[in-house]
């Protein structure tokens, strides 16, 4: 059976106040690379207006195969808007830093049987008992791993920003800059 | 899937000294101590001119039998965090000064997923029973399982309540109430200087 299932939707973070955009995008994209994850840029839209603020909207669309059967699929929407350069002391030494409103919206799916259906009805319901009956372990463990995989995307971001983190949370990725 | 409202919106306010890590720890922890998964729906900070403002809602869950399942809602914003100091016995300690105000509520789901009674006319016939003509025990489960939940959004209420409280004692802006014999006033007295 070819089916898709919404593991989260809308996951919401929202930040307003410093930090470096281009630091946060590196996050992001290294994380998915170690996490050999596909990628796709759905969007880029960068916008500057009149008054020398930025407006950033950008969606991500990172995925990976685990079987023939089974695909995991992330889609990340980044929103930055009134961003302006800041230039910040630290340490006796002056960088250059963005103030901006930052949104971040997670929906994760899972994609089973994403090779497609046969067109013979005969496979397609062998398939489907094959899904509910056999396959059920391998599909609740591969939704697991879904579900720490963007967890940790998700608690991973909220330390960079120096956002108050839950309990059980553990880092593994540290951004060397 | 039908989804009833139990506790509507149970309010938990509080002004005055905390730790906003703690505080957030805590929560996740009285969560898993219950038996919950911890659904985060959103979390924000802004810093502004007058302090932070962070608000997290969460929508715990816990699946009691395969027709229902237990849902929380938390929500808390916690406004005007500014960050102070305090020396005790010679050490600095960090805290925060902030207002929480916080809304607590508990539905009951039913899913009818995956069974045979999924088909709308043998649901509407179901609930039509249920409701006016016999107590389907297996099929509504409300009369059975209601005060659990409840039970666990007040323990969760009446303990981040107390956790709150102790930092108005932890700072001194609270005195612990006079026991004939009790050193303790006098301990505060000497930090205090």
């Amino acid at each position: 059976m070819v089916y898709t299932k919404v593991i989260v939707k809308d996951l919401k973070l929202e930040y307003e106040g410093l930090l470096v955009v281009s630091d946060l995008y590196k996050l992001i994209n290294l994380w998915i690379r170690e996490k050999s994850f596909d990628m796709r840029d759905n969007l880029d839209v960068n916008v500057t207006k009149p008054d020398g603020t930025k407006h950033i909207e950008l969606e991500l669309e990172p995925w990976r195969k685990w079987t023939d059967y089974h695909k995991q699929r992330f889609r990340i929407r980044i929103y930055i808007w009134d961003c302006k350069n800041v230039t910040v002391e630290k340490s006796g030494s002056k960088t250059t830093m963005q103030h901006a409103k930052l949104t971040i919206l997670f929906d994760v799916f899972m994609d089973f049987g994403w090779l497609g259906k046969s067109a013979q009805p005969l496979p397609n319901f062998i398939q489907i008992l094959w899904d509910k009956i056999f396959l059920k372990p391998w599909n609740d463990k591969y939704e697991d791993i879904t579900n720490e995989d963007i967890n940790h995307l998700y608690q991973t971001i909220k330390r960079y920003l120096n956002m108050p983190k839950s309990s059980d949370y553990t880092p593994r990725y540290e951004l060397k800059s | 899937m039908e989804r009833v409202r139990l506790v509507d919106e149970s309010g938990l306010n509080y002004s005055g000294p905390m730790n906003v890590q703690d505080f957030i720890t805590k929560i996740d922890q009285l969560i898993d101590s219950l038996g919950y998964n911890k659904r985060e729906l959103s979390f924000s900070e802004k810093i502004k001119e007058d302090g932070k403002i962070i608000t997290l809602s969460y929508e715990p869950w816990k699946n009691v039998t395969t027709y229902a399942k237990y849902v929380m809602a938390i929500q808390f914003s916690i406004t005007g965090i500014k960050d102070e100091h305090m020396k005790l016995d010679g050490k600095d300690y960090k805290y925060q000064t902030a207002k929480v105000s916080g809304r607590l509520s508990s539905f009951v789901e039913t899913t009818t997923q995956w069974h045979w009674h999924t088909q709308p006319f043998y649901y509407f016939i179901l609930g039509i029973i249920d409701k006016y003509i016999w107590h389907l025990r297996w099929y509504s489960i409300l009369s059975n399982y209601d005060e659990q939940v409840n039970a666990d959004l007040g323990q969760i209420k009446y303990e981040l309540e107390s956790f709150l409280n102790t930092y108005q004692y932890k700072a001194g802006v609270k005195q612990h109430p006079t026991v004939p014999g009790s050193i303790l006033p006098q301990k505060i007295k000497e930090l205090k200087g």
